[in-house]
């Protein structure tokens, strides 16, 4: 699974909102303190396959992600 | 009891705000946007929701939504933290002690000065006020939309063209309106929309909103936990989080969410044409009474009314209504600018804020407690 993380819950619930519209599923999970540097943040978790179509549908609704990893 | 205070707080409210309240205890308030289990998401799920409605009933943003408390939280969060200090401030002269004191404060500890306008007259005249007064270093404007004591309405679109025109911060204070009037933050060029939940939006006390125009982010006024950043010492540098100290209301978010709701089906200029044509019902009823001084900024017909009965006290009018049941303020309505230009004299004036859920019989019987009132006490 990938996870794209994002600033903050707000960012995070836009996110999910624009990735279900686009039909990719997902999940809003809260990153581990290692994952991020300025301490709790969330992510969304997907499946790898869709990475391409997540940072599309991401960037088309000027949504900011911080970074994508794997898990 | 006939309620006719709606211009303090709209009341009743939809049922389906009441039954999503109670929902939200009994069945999903956790703490938003500090954890990720079921509880946590559901509730900032529908807090991001009710975001979203703002943001489409305001022209904005669903991230440049900033709950607060209520409309006085809002505007002194927004004066406060995009206030450029040594600047100049223009507000007009039928503020709202809501912008009045925080602006007062300002100026008494020598963070800014401030000049009021005369919004008397044509649109062009009050353009033409607010160009009088400009100075070099005029940093921000604040205005009502509508004012809570005489129907006067701001055209706030022409104010913020000429803000954009002269790159001034321009806080929009819409207590008044919010709900009854169209508002774009986009179109008008509104920096910040300080809004409350509980007028004429038809949510609970205890959730307002700042609707920002853009996604700058000023000094935070107040620090706390936000869920995010928290090895940080500083507030997040990105809104809505930036404003959002502490846990947010959830139910009353929630309720206002509802709210929201209710509010699109009904259709807000429905609303206001009804809530003016009982307004209009009472005017013309009062209008012709000897012993009536009904107090008008111009000739808008809106939704609040102040009058006074002859030399009586508008709190002792108030009492007798209240006594006959019927719900009304009186005073000077936190607005003392506003009582000034209307020449209310020492007492202030009765105040009769009409909401969606009044009829033409709380109108016909809140006139007839009047006509009693004048023939207990007038001889």
């Amino acid at each position: 699974m990938c996870v794209a993380s994002l600033r903050s819950m707000t960012i995070a619930l836009k996110a999910k909102k624009v990735l279900n519209e686009a039909f990719i599923e997902c999940e809003i999970i809260k990153l581990v303190p290692h994952m991020t540097k300025r301490g709790c943040a969330y992510g969304i978790k997907f499946d790898c396959i869709n990475i391409y179509s997540v940072e599309n549908v991401l960037k088309q609704n000027r949504v900011k992600y911080t970074e994508i990893f794997r898990l | 009891m006939i309620y006719l205070d709606n211009a303090a707080t709209t009341f009743p409210k939809p049922p389906s705000v009441i039954r999503e309240m109670a929902e939200c205890m009994r069945s999903y308030c956790g703490n938003p946007g500090r954890s990720a289990h079921y509880y946590s998401i559901k509730s900032a799920e529908k807090i991001f929701e009710t975001r979203e409605l703002l943001a489409e009933l305001f022209d904005a943003e669903s991230e440049n939504v900033v709950f607060t408390y209520n409309t006085t939280y809002a505007l002194n969060i927004a004066i406060k933290s995009l206030l450029k200090y040594s600047s100049h401030i223009l507000i007009s002269d039928i503020e709202h002690n809501s912008v009045l004191r925080p602006i007062s404060k300002c100026e008494e500890q020598k963070l800014c000065t401030y000049s009021i306008f005369s919004t008397n007259g044509s649109d062009d005249d009050i353009l033409n006020n607010i160009n009088s007064l400009l100075q070099k270093n005029t940093s921000m404007l604040i205005c009502t939309h509508v004012s809570n004591v005489g129907e006067r309405r701001l055209p706030i679109e022409k104010i913020g063209r000429l803000c954009k025109e002269h790159n001034i911060t321009f806080i929009v204070d819409g207590a008044q309106s919010a709900g009854i009037h169209n508002i774009s933050v986009k179109k008008m060029n509104i920096d910040a929309l300080c809004i409350p939940g509980h007028k004429g939006l038809y949510g609970p006390q205890g959730v307002g909103a700042i609707i920002f125009g853009n996604d700058y982010v000023g000094r935070s006024i107040i620090e706390g936990g936000t869920g995010i950043n928290s090895l940080e010492l500083q507030m997040p540098d990105f809104l809505p989080e930036a404003y959002e100290a502490g846990t947010l209301s959830t139910p009353a978010i929630v309720g206002l969410n509802e709210a929201l709701k209710w509010l699109k089906a009904k259709n807000i200029t429905k609303l206001r044409i009804y809530e003016e044509g009982l307004y209009n019902i009472l005017y013309d009823l009062l209008k012709n009474d000897e012993h009536i001084k009904l107090y008008k900024m111009n000739d808008y017909s809106g939704n609040t009314m102040c009058f006074n009965i002859n030399n009586l006290p508008s709190s002792v009018v108030a009492n007798e209504l209240s006594k006959r049941g019927i719900c009304v303020r009186s005073g000077f309505h936190c607005s003392p600018l506003g009582h000034r230009i209307l020449n209310t004299g020492n007492d202030g004036a009765v105040r009769i804020g009409i909401g969606a859920f009044n009829s033409k019989n709380d109108i016909y019987s809140a006139y007839e407690a009047i006509r009693d009132i004048e023939k207990q006490y007038i001889k």
